[in-house]
């Protein structure tokens, strides 16, 4: 496990630092910050999104299953709560893409 | 306008009651919402932004409801077609944002500002409804 974690550790720093020596003759567009900042966020974004869509999903499934009548109203709250958690997922994919090319941090 | 709205979703398929209204609700907030938008701005960037982002998370919305309807009725021979539909509704999401808010640099607050009419048309309805059961209670 920890030597997992030094692996992923070690490959974000040199990767980081090979970006900033590339991005001094001007060859990268994205800064390298901003682009493992935009892929952690995205990451723990969609993250965040899946656990919550899935517990939702579940949820109205076994709601659906224990009493078939109430389906109806389960779809509707489904619907909603689907929506909710989503936008989330693309509100962190605005700030994503902000970071990443808008650069309002230089 | 409504009614037709309602009668031409409910034809093509949209058999939920509720789900069908919500996304009935969110298309006239989209369309109010956006011509507001373009008269204030004079047809400017900001307006075009605004009804960009309200006519994609309509689109998004529209797609949502589809799958949330189909995946509590669906047989499993139909799951596979619901997850692929659901893939190709967020990559055409995430195309449109780059295009967007990179590639055609509008303001990134109108197309949020677009974008959350799903959010308002969500929470008006939830309270109309709330509104509407605690007065039912009362009576």
């Amino acid at each position: 496990m920890r030597k997992n974690l030094l692996v992923v550790l070690n490959t974000i720093a040199m990767l980081g630092l090979a970006s900033m020596a590339f991005a001094a003759d001007g060859a990268s567009s994205v800064g390298p910050m901003a682009a493992i900042g935009s892929a952690i966020g995205m990451g723990l974004a969609a993250l965040g999104c899946g656990i919550g869509q899935g517990i939702g999903v579940k949820g109205a499934c076994e709601g659906m299953a224990r009493n078939p009548e109430i389906g109806g109203k389960l779809t509707t709250t489904l619907i909603l709560g689907l929506a909710f958690i989503e936008s989330l997922a693309i509100y962190a994919l605005v700030v994503c893409l902000i970071l990443m090319f808008v650069k309002p941090l230089g | 306008m409504r009614e037709w709205i309602g009668r031409f979703l409910a034809r093509i398929g949209f058999h939920h009651p509720e789900g069908r209204t919500l996304l009935r609700d969110q298309i006239m907030m989209a369309l109010v919402t956006s011509l507001a938008a373009l008269v204030l701005s004079q047809g400017g960037t900001w307006g075009v932004a605004w009804t960009c982002g309200a006519a994609l998370i309509t689109v998004n919305f529209w797609w949502m409801v589809r799958f949330a309807q189909g995946l509590l009725a669906s047989t499993a021979g139909a799951v596979g077609g619901s997850f692929f539909r659901f893939f190709v509704r967020l990559g055409i999401t995430g195309v449109g944002l780059y295009l967007m808010i990179v590639e055609a640099g509008w303001p990134v607050w109108a197309t949020l500002g677009g974008m959350s009419t799903v959010m308002v048309t969500i929470l008006v309805w939830g309270a109309l409804k709330r509104a509407g059961s605690n007065s039912a209670k009362e009576a």
